[in-house]
C-alpha cells in the first residue's frame, strides 16, 4: 500500500498539468478605437452633461510599457491641460476589470470635475490586452504598465507631491503597489475604492477553509502586503454591503494593515462593489476626495 | 444618475468566479466514496464527476469535477480507499484522500445499515510547493430497499481545519465544514451507478462572495454528483 501511495503521489506531480486561473482575473475587452463621450453603452455610473470635458482637453496617448522585456504599445487618457501638468496636480485612475477605459469613462470624467472642471489632471490607463493596448494582461504587466504612466507624467513635468494615484478593484493592485515600490516618481497621496486584499483572500473566502492560494493562482495582488509598505496618506472607501469583495475580508484588512501617518476611512452603507459613488452621492464623493487631496 | 449593481458586475467576471468555485472543489468535490463496505476481497475503481451548482448563462449547472477512486475489501466490514481529484491535478494541485469505511450497523429490515468513515485528505502544489492536511469523518445510513441490490442512503460529511489563521495573518474562523447528502446507488451487472444531491456548508453565508453560489437560501451551495463504479 505504501509503493502505491508512493508511486502514486509521485506520478501525479509527473501528470500534473499547468491550468492556472491567473488571466481570468482579467476581463478584458479590445477596440480599435475608443468612443469615450460617444460610449452609450451602460457604465457603472452616468453623468449629467455639466460633466462634459471639452475635446481640446481629452488626449488619447500610447505608451511604451516594459515589464522586464515584455515590451507592449498601451494606451492612456488624459483629460487636462498637457501644457500645465508640470504645475497641476493629477490623479492617476486605474480602473477595474472589466473591458477597458472606455467602460470606466464616466468615472474619469467624474475625477476630472472634483474641485470644478479639469481642476485636476487626471489620467488612467488600459493595461496590455485591454481595449486598444497590445499584449496579454498579467500582474506584473499591470504593475509596468502603472510605471509607464508614471514615466510619461514624469516627461511632462509632474513630480512626485503632485502625483495621487486612484485605484477601483483590481486596479487597487497597481495603485497599491506602485505607492508602494515607487518608481519613477514617489506619488503623494494613495486612495483605494473597493480594494482586494489578497488573492489569497479571495480564494479562502470561497474555499471556507485555509487553503494556499498557490492551488489555483500564481497571481498575489497583495494589497494587503504592499499597504503597510506606503507611509503616504491613504483613502479608503468600500461599500458595505459589497456583494463581490466583502468588505470586512477585503478592505477591513487593507485598512487595518496601513501603518503610515494618515488614513481616512468611507465605509458607505447600502453601497456594493460598484456604486460607492452613486450611494454615497456623487457631491459627497467629490467633496471627500478634494478635501482630501487638499489637505 | 443610474449603476450597474453588484451582481450584475460579479456576472461579468464569472470566469474567474466559476474557477474560483472549483476552491470549494476541496471540500464540496466529490460524492461519498464507499457508502457500504465492499466484500473481503473485492476491489472497486470509482470515477466520479460534479460539483456545487452555480449560474451560468442563466442556468444552473454543477461544476464539472472529477476524480477517481480505488477500493479494497480488507473485511467484509471494512474496506481501505484511496483517491486521486483529477480536476485539482489538471491545476497542478495533487489532492489525494486515504480512508477507510467501517459498517458499524448491519441493516435489518429498515433498519437502515449504519457506516463511518475516517478520511485524510493531503495536498500539494507543485507552484509554491504548499501542502495542507484536512481530516474528514463521514457517517451514512442506507438501506436496501428491494431484493435487488439498489440502495438510498443519507449522511453527512465533516470536513475539519485546524488553522488558527488564514491568509495576511488574519484569524481562521471556520473550523467545521459539514455537508448532508442524499444519494441512491443502481446496481447493475457488476456496475455501480450512483446519483448524490449534496448540501455543502449550510451553516455558512454565501453572500458578498467572489462566487454566486447556488443554494436553498443565502447559505451554503447545492452540489449534484454523478459516479460509476466498477467492482470485482
Amino acid at each position: 500500500m505504501y509503493k502505491i501511495c508512493c508511486v502514486l503521489f509521485i506520478a501525479s506531480l509527473s501528470l500534473s498539468s499547468c491550468l492556472r486561473l491567473d488571466s481570468n482575473l482579467f476581463r478584458n475587452t479590445t477596440v480599435t478605437n475608443y468612443l469615450m463621450e460617444a460610449n452609450h453603452a451602460p457604465q457603472e455610473i452616468s453623468l449629467d452633461a455639466s460633466y462634459k470635458i471639452p475635446d481640446s482637453l481629452i488626449h488619447l496617448l500610447p505608451l511604451t510599457s516594459d515589464d522586464n522585456g515584455d515590451q507592449a504599445t498601451i494606451y492612456a487618457e488624459y483629460l487636462g491641460r498637457l501644457t500645465s501638468i508640470a504645475t497641476d496636480t493629477v490623479i492617476l485612475y486605474f480602473h477595474g476589470t472589466r473591458d477597458n477605459m472606455d467602460y470606466y469613462w464616466n468615472r474619469t470624467k467624474l475625477l476630472a470635475n472634483i474641485g470644478g472642471k479639469n481642476h485636476f489632471g487626471v489620467m488612467t490607463i488600459d493595461y496590455r490586452g485591454y481595449g486598444m493596448s497590445g499584449g496579454k494582461p498579467t500582474e506584473t504587466g499591470m504593475y509596468a504598465d502603472a510605471e509607464a504612466a508614471i514615466n510619461w507624467l514624469k516627461s511632462k513635468g509632474l513630480t512626485g507631491n503632485r502625483l495621487i494615484m486612484y485605484g477601483f478593484s483590481l486596479g487597487s493592485a497597481a495603485a497599491t503597489y506602485k505607492t508602494a515600490n515607487p518608481g519613477a516618481l514617489t506619488p503623494a497621496k494613495l486612495i483605494l475604492e473597493s480594494p482586494f486584499a489578497s488573492a489569497a483572500i479571495m480564494v479562502q473566502d470561497a474555499a471556507l477553509l485555509a487553503l494556499p492560494a498557490s492551488y489555483f493562482t500564481n497571481l498575489k495582488i497583495d494589497n494587503a502586503q504592499e499597504i503597510k509598505k506606503t507611509q503616504q496618506p491613504f483613502f479608503w472607501m468600500h461599500g458595505i454591503n459589497d456583494d463581490f469583495l466583502s468588505i470586512t475580508t477585503h478592505g477591513e484588512v487593507v485598512f487595518k494593515n496601513y501603518a503610515g501617518t494618515y488614513s481616512e476611512a468611507h465605509r458607505i452603507p447600502l453601497a456594493t462593489h460598484t456604486d460607492v459613488p452613486i450611494v454615497w452621492g456623487i457631491d459627497n464623493y467629490k467633496a471627500a476626495i478634494l478635501a482630501f487631496i487638499r489637505r | 444618475m443610474a449603476f450597474l449593481p453588484g451582481k450584475v458586475y460579479s456576472v461579468i467576471v464569472y470566469p474567474f468566479i466559476v474557477l474560483l468555485i472549483s476552491a470549494v472543489v476541496f471540500t464540496g468535490c466529490a460524492p461519498a466514496r464507499f457508502v457500504k463496505p465492499l466484500d473481503k476481497g473485492q476491489n472497486a475503481v470509482t470515477a466520479s464527476l460534479g460539483g456545487p451548482l452555480i449560474a451560468y448563462g442563466g442556468s444552473n449547472i454543477p461544476i464539472p469535477l472529477s476524480s477517481l477512486t480505488f477500493g479494497h475489501g480488507f473485511r467484509s466490514s471494512c474496506t481501505g480507499f484511496i483517491g486521486l481529484h483529477t480536476t485539482a491535478l489538471a491545476f497542478g494541485v495533487v489532492q489525494t484522500e486515504f480512508g477507510a469505511v467501517k459498517r458499524v450497523l448491519v441493516q435489518n429490515g429498515w433498519r437502515p445499515g449504519i457506516s463511518i468513515a475516517p478520511t485524510a485528505n493531503f495536498m500539494y502544489d507543485k507552484w509554491e510547493h504548499q501542502s495542507s492536511f484536512f481530516p474528514q469523518i463521514d457517517a451514512h445510513a442506507y438501506w436496501r430497499y428491494s431484493k435487488r441490490p439498489h440502495y438510498v442512503y443519507l449522511g453527512m460529511s465533516n470536513w475539519f481545519d485546524n488553522h488558527n489563521t488564514r491568509a495576511e495573518g488574519e484569524p481562521q474562523k471556520i473550523h467545521w465544514v459539514p455537508a448532508l447528502q442524499l444519494g441512491h446507488t443502481l446496481v447493475r451487472h457488476g456496475w455501480d451507478y450512483t446519483l448524490e444531491l449534496k448540501y455543502i456548508a449550510p451553516g455558512q453565508s454565501n453572500k458578498d462572495l467572489v462566487v454566486d453560489y447556488q443554494s436553498l437560501g443565502k447559505t451554503g451551495a447545492m452540489g449534484i454528483y454523478i459516479g460509476i463504479t466498477k467492482k470485482k
